[in-house]
């Protein structure tokens, strides 16, 4: 029964299934569609509108129904190819498929309203879906937009307008549509303010189960391994990386921003790897470092991109606080998974801090394993000029002059094939990049029997046009090195510098040197106006990142209490119910400011006005009497203010009884009589 | 079922609260809202979204889900004010014969310059008829009804209700309606029981006035009787000849005039008695005296088509058990 009465009710959107009905919506899922595409299997859109081209045919053949076994066929057969293409349904990817599949399906089956409305929804979803592989402002925007039309073309199949479309021209279509679209509009501005208050008040609940992450994230930037000659030439990638700000007033010189990653200690004689066996920071570092930090301290909050490593980035040396955190022996911190996903945290570091720690024998001979027999002069080189020199600071001292004076460095060096990787470049190319330089000094450290590892991270940042924040790109990726010696502990110690200063002061963008190897990117940065187009926009997104996106449970509770006060119920209802009713009210006030101006009649309200002032004399209309009878009465009654009474009786009858011929002069008139009454 | 059940219960509710009226006004009293199958539809795919959003710790995905339910919460007030200011007008409606179609002229007017969208109205909640709005103030329409039984005709609650703007929310509102329509009898010829009492002048007259009620015939019947005769024009043209015969035809007008009797049918139940006089009275020429007769009520003789009308009002509203004067028959 109710069944058949929703679908009386919906009558004329039932009507409404005609091609230029199915046209319609198909131009509404195929914009929520677009940014899905680089998801989907290759095979799907296209069948998709195959699909939808076969429906309309038919539709314009009047034979509406498919026959079943052909749906059925089409149906199974989709079903396996996308079981075949995407191997399962259970990830993130499988997940949308399916959804535009079976929204596709639909179309076929679409013989009622209600599948109609059901295909509306199903394209809101897919409008939806796109965020869960990108949640730029950009898609976010376009997610809005599609939504917009969607239910623009929900609005035209329940207004009077259908009609219209149903037998009108496109003229008086794309009229009927641009009705519904500013209705719509209209809706969508006041939903969104509200929509906004929702989003600040409601709780954020964490994950109710394990969904299938997307694992199409590539891993980009810095590498848990390293070794010098694989990477011919390095390509200048400009993708963010991540974006620190500071909250502390201090901030380090550009030239000692080191974003320290991990420690590569493992070496085997060609490839620098991180240590397997490292331990948690223990508690001497730790509260070593906690001193450290109390004297002079930078705080910053990170926020890392979507790398699908698991490592941060700190300022060297990074104290972490976090639980989620873990901190190393080499002052690396991880955390449990991998980032999918743009991660912010928030960390503390030393402005100056020396590590007093000891290394134990064991440790020692690792830092200073040199296993094989590979590159045998440099080792020769070396065991010879720590000799020669008599200490390790001398020895050091010469190493920088050696870099200094006889290499250059190069984005494009050229592979090298040969075993002794760092022979080759030490002394025959002496051309290279940061790993080139990290790699050679720590071999050359080590061979001296100084402990030594190779560290990488990101060197240097460009400050946003606001000075607000820093934003380090791929393209400052980095590597150095850190030796130990007994005063000291673990130094820093950057053979980079020493080649090329100016890489270092500014950051590898503006780097001189690097113009003529990296071509065009660095010139493309170069360019003044579009580079700062480009931080401008960079500027917008990170705002955008670090309030909408990872609005989080302690931003959102110091946001609220900061709006309201005080977090408790009474109080988020009460705003809850302040936005809504500002977000209604000019809305409303023109609405019944419409009706007031349509029924407002000024002799009516004179009159009432009169029956209220009579009210004082205990005067009232009695049924049936006229006016005139009524005011002759109250002329008895309080002889006093006959005099006004009968003026007031004489120019109402003038106004009632010639109407026509009144001006609202009179009426004005009759109004100031009534207020003279007493 | 429990959904009919509990939408019955409403109405009810809704009936007893509502006091039929000539003229009702939409506004806050009389307008309800719910959310409509389609707006629970709606409101799941809403809270998929949540979900979605809440496991993949996506930020943009639940605030997409809270525009969703603002959408929804924003549409509640697009749906009533879309239904509000909206006049419901019921006319004086003709009375019908038993088995025509009564109609019911209704008239709706807005007091809004925005005017309303896709509103539908409903009679008994079972046929939908669109409220097309579009460059006019007023509307009219003739409510059709069927008529199955003699008697007054209570209009069923006229039913308004629009799922403008989104389809999410159902507006509607369940009018009760101060107006009756007068179902006379349907006319049935019958078959007349031969009255002996009365001799063969009634029946005769009442042949003669089935065949054929002609001018000349009537004239000669009065030449052949005396002045101050049943028949109605001869009896002034007398009064205009002689002046004392005014007089004499209201004193003798019991004489020759008919008598519709609820005992002239005694083969028929009482409801074919009742259509049988329907018959005989809309069969007798308009100039023809006559009365009616039933248990209950005697309507003395007249003529024309005030008489008639009471006449048929008395047939409308005769009820056999109880014992009530004739209706105030004013129609």
């Amino acid at each position: 029964m109710s069944k058949l009465h929703l679908a009386q009710a919906m009558e004329m959107a039932r009507q409404l299934l005609e091609a230029r009905q199915l046209n319609l919506l198909a131009v509404g899922l195929l914009i929520a569609l677009l940014p899905l595409l680089p998801e989907l299997p290759m095979w799907l859109f296209p069948w998709a509108a195959g699909i939808y081209l076969w429906r309309l045919k038919a539709l314009k053949q009047q034979s509406a129904a498919i026959k079943l076994w052909l749906k059925l066929t089409v149906v199974s057969a989709s079903l396996l190819l996308l079981f075949v293409s995407s191997g399962s349904f259970f990830s993130l990817q499988g997940f949308v498929s399916l959804l535009v599949l079976t929204g596709s399906l639909k179309l076929l089956e679409l013989m009622t309203s209600r599948d109609y409305l059901l295909l509306i929804f199903l394209g809101c979803l897919m409008a939806a879906c796109q965020l869960l592989f990108s949640n730029s402002l950009l898609s976010f925007s376009y997610s809005l937009f599609s939504l917009l039309v969607l239910h623009v073309i929900l609005l035209s199949v329940f207004s009077n307008e259908s009609e219209k479309i149903l037998n009108a021209g496109v003229k008086s279509l794309v009229k009927a549509h641009k009705a519904a679209t500013v209705k719509m509009a209209v809706i969508f501005m006041q939903a969104f303010v509200i929509a906004i208050a929702l989003f600040i008040i409601m709780p954020r609940i964490g994950s109710l189960w394990a969904v299938p992450i997307n694992s199409a994230v590539a891993k980009t930037g810095v590498s848990d391994s390293l070794r010098a000659g694989d990477i011919a030439k390095l390509n200048q990638d400009y993708s963010v990386a991540m974006r620190v700000t500071f909250s502390s007033v201090a901030k380090p010189a550009m030239s000692q921003m080191y974003w320290r990653g991990l420690s590569l200690g493992d070496f085997d004689g060609r490839t620098w790897r991180r240590n397997k066996q490292l331990k948690l920071l223990d508690t001497e570092q730790r509260k070593q470092l906690q001193q450290a930090v109390n004297k002079q301290v930078y705080h910053y909050r990170v926020m890392q991109e979507a790398n699908n490593r698991a490592w941060l980035y700190g300022l060297d040396m990074p104290l972490a606080s976090d639980k989620s955190h873990q901190q190393w022996q080499d002052y690396s911190i991880t955390r449990n998974n991998k980032l999918i996903q743009r991660y912010q945290y928030q960390l503390v570091s030393p402005a100056s801090f020396v590590d007093q720690h000891s290394l134990s024998a064991k440790q020692f001979q690792y830092y200073t394993a040199l296993p094989g027999t590979e590159n045998p002069k440099s080792r020769e080189f070396a065991s010879k000029m720590h000799q020669q020199l008599g200490g390790s600071a001398a020895y050091i001292e010469k190493l920088s002059t050696m870099f200094r004076q006889a290499f250059s460095y190069t984005l494009s060096p050229g592979q090298s094939q040969s075993v002794h990787a760092i022979d080759d470049f030490l002394f025959n190319t002496k051309l290279g990049y940061c790993e080139h330089f990290a790699s050679a000094g720590a071999f050359l450290l080590r061979a001296a029997g100084i402990p030594a590892r190779i560290v990488t991270g990101y060197q240097g940042g460009q400050w946003s046009a606001d000075q607000d924040y820093l934003l380090i790109t791929q393209s400052q990726a980095h590597a150095w090195l850190e030796y130990w010696q007994a005063q000291t502990g673990w130094v820093r110690w950057d053979p980079t510098t020493f080649v090329s200063p100016a890489r270092i002061e500014s950051g590898a963008n503006d780097s001189s040197l690097s113009v003529s190897d990296a071509g065009l990117f660095s010139q493309f940065s170069h360019r003044s106006w579009l580079n700062k187009w480009r931080l401008n926009v960079d500027s917008l997104n990170y705002q955008w990142h670090r309030w909408i996106i990872n609005y989080s449970s302690q931003k959102q509770f110091s946001l609220v209490k900061q709006l309201l006060g005080e977090v408790n119920s009474s109080r988020i209802g009460l705003f809850i119910v302040l936005v809504f009713g500002m977000a209604m009210l000019p809305f409303i006030v023109t609405f019944y400011h419409q009706i007031a101006k349509k029924e407002h009649d000024p002799l009516l309200d004179a009159l009432k006005l009169l029956d209220k002032r009579l009210v004082k004399y205990q005067l009232q209309r009695i049924h049936r009497e006229t006016l005139r009878q009524f005011l002759q009465r109250a002329a008895i009654k309080c002889p006093d203010q006959a005099v006004y009474l009968r003026q007031i009786s004489r120019l109402s009858e003038t106004v009632i009884y010639a109407k026509s011929s009144v001006s609202g002069e009179e009426v004005q008139q009759l109004e100031r009589l009534i207020r003279q009454l007493k | 079922m429990l959904r009919k059940w509990l939408r019955e219960q409403f109405n009810q509710s809704i009936a007893s609260r509502n006091k039929p009226a000539k003229e009702h006004l939409l506004a806050r009293k009389n307008l309800y809202i719910f959310p409509s199958r389609l707006g629970f539809c709606y409101l799941s795919f809403t809270v998929l979204l949540w979900l979605l959003g809440t496991n993949y710790q996506n930020n943009l995905l639940l605030a997409l889900s809270y525009l969703q339910l603002s959408i929804m919460l924003v549409s509640i007030f697009h749906c009533y004010l879309n239904m509000h200011g909206i006049k419901v007008r019921i006319e004086n409606s003709e009375p019908v014969f038993c088995g025509e179609l009564a109609l019911i002229p209704v008239l709706f007017s807005s007091s809004h310059q925005r005017g309303h969208q896709g509103v539908f109205m409903s009679w008994n909640g079972d046929e939908q008829i669109p409220l097309n709005w579009q460059l006019q103030e007023l509307l009219c329409t003739n409510l059709a009804l069927e008529t199955t039984k003699r008697g007054f005709l209570q209009p069923p609650r006229l039913e308004l209700r629009s799922y403008y703007p989104l389809g999410l929310l159902r507006c509607w509102c369940l009018l009760s309606l101060d107006e009756r329509v007068t179902v006379y009898p349907s006319a049935e010829p019958g078959l007349k029981k031969l009255s002996v009492a009365e001799g063969s002048v009634s029946t005769a007259q009442s042949d003669s006035v089935h065949n054929q009620p002609s001018d000349e015939m009537e004239l000669a019947d009065l030449d052949r009787y005396v002045a101050g005769d049943s028949l109605n024009l001869i009896a002034w043209k007398q009064y205009a000849r002689r002046g004392e015969l005014y007089k004499k035809h209201y004193q003798s007008h019991q004489l020759p005039s008919l008598d519709l009797k609820w005992d002239d049918y005694p083969d028929a139940n009482p409801e074919q008695k009742l259509q049988h006089l329907c018959f005989e009275a809309l069969h007798i020429s308009p100039a023809q005296k006559y009365s009616l007769a039933l248990p209950t009520v005697y309507l003395p003789a007249a003529c024309g088509p005030a008489h008639l009308a009471q006449v048929l009002m008395t047939l409308a509203s005769f009820d056999e058990q109880a014992t009530f004067g004739a209706g105030d028959g004013d129609g």
